[in-house]
């Protein structure tokens, strides 16, 4: 048939054959400049396109792997110790299953035997266990979602909390250390929080800091953040930022304590300097003075209503005085070594006892921690701030700065990401109670990212393989889990090429208890991790490479 | 909106009258609040057409009687750069009773101390009533232009001021810097 004619175009498509490519890339020139993105698409061709069900494990919360893909961690059941596993490589299996029929185990295709014996080696075929590192003596509770990497895959730093009993009584200023504090309530009681630094390959813990009667959210890493060897550890309570130093033997040394005061020596000079008596000096939540921080920001905004950036000028700005003396830092993310781009919000937003945190007015504050200046502050509805983060977002996300080059498949990398995003943001535009204000607003919940929270996988690059975002995305967060496998779509040619499947739908599940599964990828072999939770279920899917008989 | 008095005062510009003590509502209270009330906004008008150089003020939200107060600092003083935020609070006395005017960021000057509190006569006994924020706006700059050593609120900073101000002026610049921009 003549393909000019009639109404249905024949496509040309690639070669799916892997043979193929490999001759062409054996005996053809590549184009200039496209070497690394042609190496790439050879992941359209290996693929985790076997999957085992509930894979016997060791006790314990599986966590990540390193960014090098050599360790992966684990959280133990007890969360005081912290589990360290060889990666033996995805192909480290091989026997076990090369006989099987099928794509998933247990299948139909085979025995009840067979699958139960698989289902029991194949953990320790893969992940070695190399060390327990025993962290915390038993009180202090490891968190199972907090950990950060150094970029060289040498350390790890992990975060641990401890409940104070309720009767310990605290002292006032032990709690109120500064006249930024937060107040306490039900859902906020201080705590101690302790990070650990330990040595991947040694499992040595090489160094920990503690910070008493604290609020730091270690969850998903949002507190704490680190970008090249500076770490960033907000703490709420305080309402002051603590920045690190990551030595190369390890280490945590402190830079500065960002709040009350802003340049590292502020403080030191400030007693030196200022006639008062001890003991005064020692109770800064009795300060009548402002935040030095929160000074700064005042003064960019009221240089701002002078220069008539903001309506009605040096007026709304005493007007909304008290307002900005309530504001207080939620979230914070490392731009790069030096800036830092602060969240603001009202007290009751930022210790999370009103719901709804789109709604309420905050302030994102752009400031340079060496010059001790702010360069920018921007609304919750700021449509400036939503373009630079379409534009910019490998800026905010900077996840694995090791990987070089880099494959982001963010939206302002990957026109297939950006589609998805303009998708979202036009559903909240024409939704119900929506309008461009409020899609804004929502989509500028994101910011700040947390550290380390996208996934580099090549099965996830947009621009590699098409896939349903519903049931998983870049972002490593748990998602709903569907009740039919996620199929993974080549995006060259539009042909389905594999199926991640996390299990049989359940249908005696009651409705409010939803299913969630959460996604863990090698950054660059076939080989992804599911996890699966329901109340106290905790079952764990392998998706591996299986080679077409 | 218990008092006829203090609706029709606060109505005009949405006032909603001191915070504390306006729970007694005798007559003396309400006419006291009209007179201070109707003051206020003469003067909040005069200081939003017509500023005092380097200055500038304007009530916290909706009370008439808490207002924010910003002071550049002077130039050619060692505050030149500096940002200086106030507070003022009025009484329902104003104006037969001084406002109180607190800074809120330090600054190293021999008549402020580190709460903030000034010493200023006219913020004292030599309160008139024909005083405007202004012109206390005003006076407050001339202070921080030139310091009254001689009646100190911080003896150590005018005892250095007077001895040894090289040093005065450099710790007051680097305050100015650190604490003030």
């Amino acid at each position: 048939m003549d393909d000019t004619e009639g109404p249905i175009k024949w496509r040309k498509l690639e070669s799916q054959n892997i043979v193929h490519r490999l001759f062409e890339r054996e005996t053809q020139l590549g184009r200039k400049g496209l070497c690394f993105v042609q190496a790439r698409q050879f992941y359209l061709h290996i693929v985790p396109n076997f999957s085992i069900l509930n894979v016997e494990k060791p006790p314990c919360y599986l966590r990540k792997f390193s960014p090098d893909g050599r360790f992966f961690i684990a959280i133990s059941y007890d969360q005081t110790s912290l589990e360290i596993y060889d990666f033996k490589g995805s192909e480290a299996a091989g026997n076990l299953y090369k006989n099987i029929k099928g794509d998933i185990i247990p299948g139909s295709a085979n025995s009840e035997e067979e699958s139960t014996n698989i289902r029991g080696k194949i953990f320790s075929q893969f992940l070695q266990r190399r060390h327990v590192v025993r962290v915390t003596a038993g009180e202090e509770v490891l968190n199972r979602e907090c950990s950060l990497f150094t970029d060289d895959s040498q350390y790890v730093i992990i975060g641990s909390c401890h409940q104070l009993p309720e009767e310990s009584s605290s002292r006032f200023y032990d709690v109120y250390r500064n006249n930024e504090c937060i107040t306490p309530n039900y859902r906020l009681i201080p705590e101690d929080y302790t990070l650990y630094i330990i040595q991947l390959k040694t499992g040595m813990v090489c160094d920990r800091r503690r910070f008493r009667l604290d609020k730091i959210y270690l969850s998903h890493n949002q507190g704490i953040c680190l970008y090249g060897n500076i770490l960033t550890v907000l703490s709420v309570q305080q309402q002051v930022i603590h920045v690190f130093h990551i030595s190369s033997q390890g280490t945590f040394i402190p830079v500065r304590t960002i709040g009350r005061f802003c340049y590292d020596d502020d403080e030191i000079f400030y007693r030196q300097t200022s006639n008062q008596p001890a003991r005064a000096l020692n109770r800064p939540y009795t300060d009548k003075s402002l935040n030095a921080l929160k000074h700064r920001l005042l003064v960019y905004l009221y240089k701002a209503a002078c220069n008539g950036h903001i309506d009605q000028g040096v007026r709304s700005f005493h007007w909304a005085m008290d307002d900005l003396m309530h504001l207080r830092m939620g979230k914070l993310q490392l731009l790069d070594e030096e800036h830092l781009l602060i969240k603001y919000a009202i007290e009751e937003v930022v210790t999370f006892r009103n719901g709804d945190p789109c709604n309420m007015p905050s302030l994102f504050v752009v400031y340079n921690m060496n010059t001790t200046e702010v360069l920018g502050v921007y609304e919750h509805t700021s449509a400036e701030l939503l373009e630079l983060m379409e534009n910019f977002q490998d800026h905010f996300r900077n996840s694995w700065l090791h990987l070089q080059p880099q494959f982001p498949s963010s939206p302002s990398s990957s026109e297939h990401a950006r589609r998805v995003q303009n998708m979202f943001k036009w559903t909240l535009i024409v939704a119900k109670n929506g309008g461009k204000r409020e899609a804004i607003s929502r989509m500028l919940t994101q910011l700040p990212i947390s550290a380390q929270s996208y996934s580099c996988s090549p099965y996830l690059d947009n621009n590699l393989f098409s896939y349903d975002d519903k049931w998983v995305s870049q972002l490593e967060r748990p998602k709903t889990c569907g009740d039919h496998p996620i199929r993974f779509f080549t995006r060259n040619s539009g042909m389905l090429r594999f199926k991640i499947n996390t299990g049989p739908p359940e249908r005696q599940i009651a409705p409010n208890n939803r299913r969630l599964v959460a996604f863990v990828c090698h950054p660059t072999e076939p080989f992804i991790i599911s996890v699966q939770r329901t109340a106290a279920d905790y079952k764990v899917n392998f998706h591996i490479r299986k080679c077409p008989v | 909106m218990s008092e006829p008095s203090r609706a029709r005062s606060g109505a005009t510009d949405g006032t909603s009258g001191p915070p504390s003590s306006a729970s007694k509502s005798n007559a003396k209270f309400a006419k006291n609040l009209s007179t201070s009330g109707r003051r206020l906004q003469r003067e909040l008008a005069e200081i939003t057409l017509d500023p005092p150089p380097n200055c500038s003020a304007g009530p916290k939200g909706d009370n008439l009687y808490e207002w924010s107060s910003t002071i550049l600092g002077p130039k050619a003083s060692v505050y030149e750069g500096g940002v200086f935020f106030l507070d003022i609070q009025f009484t329902t006395d104003y104006p037969f009773k001084p406002p109180r005017v607190v800074f809120r960021t330090r600054i190293y000057h021999c008549n402020i101390n580190s709460q903030g509190a000034i010493c200023l006569d006219i913020l004292k006994d030599n309160w008139s009533p024909a005083l405007t924020i202004s012109k206390v706006l005003l006076s407050i700059c001339s202070l921080l232009t030139d310091c009254n050593p001689n009646d100190p609120l911080v003896g150590s900073i005018a005892q250095q001021y007077l001895t040894n101000r090289e040093e005065h002026d450099r710790i007051a610049r680097q305050w100015t810097k650190r604490y003030a921009t």
